[in-house]
């Protein structure tokens, strides 16, 4: 879905010229051409890791194991580790997989896959850094400036909306998955199948 | 060959026959059994056992797939079902999907339906009140629908009779406008439930009233509930996934089991019934015809008695499909009004506020159930300017504190932390509305189901005294919230459609006059005997409480009449 078929029947390209320079023309060239090519930059390099399948069977998303790999970093990014475990050890970008698989509108999945192609480049142009290459507080701090529209360069509204749009459904998925997890259910907030009894003024 | 059919006949020959397995049908075919007739339970959907099929039961939250959510594909396909509060994950197995089952809506209608043995009593919200006179006497006071041909003391030792056996917890509150029944012990109100309802009690100078809501749950468990395997009731507050103690009352948990134990019953599921067939000659139903669900065949069942209990709008199908010469329009419509007079209860509005009272006070473990307003409006005389008035569902609770707005490890420590939030309370309305004869269902004259029977259309609407009553409830209940010193009270008007309450009623009403009415006071056609209606459709009015209690003691009183009248020969 979403162009990777076609995109994938050009040559594979292993080097995009796009980011390699950090001078500033070269950075208004790139942010023109990937304005020109919209979504392109991300299926190439989709394209280059399409062997590897995600992990885990999803039925309409058409993601692989890099893609699975970007939103692991981004869910752990949102929840990381400390002294439990962040939301990379309890598989929560599974979790986040599954839900935009099955429980967004296809105009949704859109937005997510558009999302994750392009947060590299937008962390790129917005912030001057990738995505993937930030160290986790630098990535938290991109997303909340993502989340709330501060501080970024970019003028074309449609691309912050996605932007915003991605982060909000990585966001909600990840504090569902997290909390919704065996380990918060039992580690944390152990979660009673049977309770048993109703207390209606206990002391907190 | 002869024999053969005449084996055949005799294998498809019952004592009674009952349409439907859910909460009025099951408390029929007990009855029915128990007193040692041959019964025969057509239950349109598949078999739903007690346990065994209920494959959600002990699921912890993380091993459903979706935590609980409804994936987008069955929710674009089924736009009514999916509206449904208890359609989630882990009981959406236990509703009919609009596409399988279509209907027509003339005016928007969510029709939730659970076709499998034990119908809706599988999910329902397990509230149980009685009704009293003045709730029964209603029409006549006020001039709509008409009279019932009943009062609360025809019913009163039917209520008594269904609550035992049910097994009811509720608290004896001593108000003459939700009569007190055969109670187990009641559900806690919590502390700022308790609070609510003596400042309520006192700000309105005992006129008004928050109790704990009666309920069908087994707070004790005594002889009659052991007998038929029930425990006591977990407060695991899921319900809706079939329960795995019998804690609360269903008809695969109590009395259909229990009446497969007396070897009198016969549950045939899969069994779509056509109609009920009429004998010219005898002047009276001989039988039923069904559709087997999966070969498709027609097949002919017959009894002396029969009862319709396939829910209220089905019940209306079936008797509106169940033409013969002598009743052309359905079977027993001789005036012309089966399938008029519906009317539901009116859920459409929300209160909600929150109370610094208590803080360091909670709540622990889980309660099945909630605190209820009964109607305080127009009780003893009009005093609005609309008619009847509304019960209302109230609770209150706290829940977790956290700011979600960060990201990374302010975020994961906010999520981490215990703090509870200030104690949150609501409200919700039910409303009775006036049965109307422009509020109908009829057969649609071309559109059939799979099984090639008419579909239903439907065509229920809201009326100007609905919308003042949603008026009154935001009114009144924002007027006790704010006199109990709760903040931050918002209102809501959800302007769903009818149907959702799934306490639709009517169409087959009772009354004296079998020109205005389709049954008599024991529940039987007027003009067809031994055909009896105990579900929702025979309700003349609604009034405002959960109504499957009333359904039970309808369905256990006309079944034991029934039998009478058949001992004495007269059915």
């Amino acid at each position: 879905m979403y162009l990777i078929h076609i995109a994938c029947t050009f040559k594979p390209v292993k080097e995009f010229p796009l980011f390699s320079s950090g001078n500033s023309m070269n950075r208004r060239l790139a942010i023109k051409q990937a304005a020109l090519l919209g979504g392109a930059v991300a299926f190439f390099s989709s394209c280059s890791e399409q062997a590897k399948k995600a992990s885990i069977a999803l039925q309409k998303l058409n993601l692989n194991a890099k893609d699975e790999e970007l939103l692991m970093k981004i869910v752990e990014a949102i929840l990381p580790a400390s002294s439990s475990p962040g939301a990379a050890r309890l598989n929560v970008h599974h979790f986040v997989l599954i839900m935009v698989d099955d429980c967004l509108s296809p105009q949704d999945q859109k937005v997510f896959v558009d999302g994750l192609y392009s947060i590299d480049a937008f962390c790129k142009r917005n912030f001057g850094k990738r995505f993937e290459k930030s160290d986790k507080p630098t990535q938290a701090e991109m997303l909340t400036a993502i989340q709330n529209n501060q501080d970024l360069k970019e003028k074309k509204e449609g691309e912050i909306k996605i932007m915003k749009s991605f982060v909000g459904m990585c966001k909600r998925y990840s504090l569902q998955g997290f909390m919704g997890s065996e380990y918060y259910l039992t580690q944390i907030m152990p979660y009673e199948l049977v309770p048993g009894r109703y207390h209606g003024c206990v002391p907190v | 060959m002869a024999n053969l059919n005449i084996d055949s006949i005799k294998d498809r020959s019952f004592d009674a026959i009952v349409i439907g397995s859910g909460i009025s049908g099951g408390w029929a075919a007990k009855e029915f059994t128990e007193l040692g007739l041959k019964t025969l339970i057509l239950e349109r959907g598949r078999d739903v056992q007690h346990l065994k099929d209920y494959p959600t039961t002990n699921m912890l939250p993380w091993e459903f797939k979706h935590h609980n959510q409804v994936p987008y594909d069955i929710i674009n396909e089924n736009p009514v079902i999916s509206k449904c509060y208890a359609f989630k994950e882990d009981a959406m197995h236990f509703f009919v999907k609009d596409k399988e089952h279509p209907y027509v809506q003339e005016k928007p209608f969510d029709w939730i339906r659970g076709y499998q043995v034990g119908g809706k009593s599988l999910m329902w919200a397990r509230h149980t009140q009685r009704w009293s006179d003045l709730d029964f006497e209603g029409p006549a006071r006020d001039g709509f629908a008409a009279d019932w041909p009943i009062r609360y003391k025809d019913l009163t030792s039917w209520y008594t009779y269904v609550e035992k056996f049910a097994g009811i917890s509720g608290n004896r509150d001593g108000l003459a406008e939700l009569p007190d029944g055969d109670f187990l012990p009641p559900h806690e109100l919590n502390c700022v439930e308790k609070y609510f309802k003596s400042h309520i009690a006192k700000h309105y100078q005992n006129q008004r009233h928050v109790i704990i809501a009666r309920c069908a749950h087994l707070t004790e468990v005594k002889d009659v509930h052991r007998q038929q395997n029930r425990g006591l009731c977990m407060k695991r507050d899921l319900c809706q996934r079939g329960c795995p103690f019998g804690g609360y009352f269903s008809s695969n948990a109590s009395t259909i089991p229990w009446a497969l134990k007396t070897g009198n019953l016969t549950l045939r599921p899969h069994s779509v019934v056509e109609s009920v067939i009429y004998d010219e000659n005898k002047g009276r139903a001989t039988g039923v015809r069904i559709i087997d669900a999966i070969t498709k065949e027609a097949i002919d069942y017959f009894a002396n008695v029969i009862f319709v209990n396939a829910s209220a709008l089905n019940t209306n199908l079936i008797l509106l499909n169940s033409k013969s010469s002598r009743f052309p329009d359905g079977l027993g419509n001789d005036n012309g009004l089966l399938g008029k007079y519906v009317a539901f209860h009116n859920y459409r509005a929300r209160v909600s506020g929150t109370y610094d009272g208590y803080p360091n006070h909670t709540t622990d473990g889980r309660r099945p159930t909630s605190a209820y307003i009964p109607r305080f409006r127009n009780l003893y005389r009009q005093e609005t300017d609309f008619l009847r008035g509304y019960a209302a569902g109230f609770g209150a609770g706290r829940a977790l504190q956290r700011d979600l707005s960060g990201f990374g490890e302010a975020l994961k420590n906010e999520i981490l932390k215990k703090d509870l939030g200030p104690w949150r309370v609501g409200s919700h309305m039910m409303g009775e509305t006036i049965p109307k004869e422009s509020n109908y269902v009829k057969l649609d004259s071309n559109a059939k189901d799979e099984w090639g029977i008419p579909q239903l259309k439907i065509s229920v609407d809201y009326d100007d005294n609905d919308e003042k009553m949603v008026k009154d409830y935001i009114e009144q209940i924002s007027e006790m919230f704010a006199s109990a010193g709760f903040t931050d009270i918002r209102s809501t008007d959800s302007k769903q459609a009818p149907g959702l309450d799934i306490h639709e009623m009517g169409g087959v009403r009772m009354g004296n006059d079998p020109k205005t009415s389709l049954l008599n006071k024991w529940n039987q056609l007027h003009a067809c005997k031994n055909v009896f209606v105990t579900d929702g459709a025979c309700m003349t009015s609604t009034s405002t409480q959960n109504p499957s209690l009333t359904y039970m003691a309808f369905a256990a009183r006309s079944a034991h009449y029934a039998v009478e009248e058949m001992k004495k020969r007269n059915l």
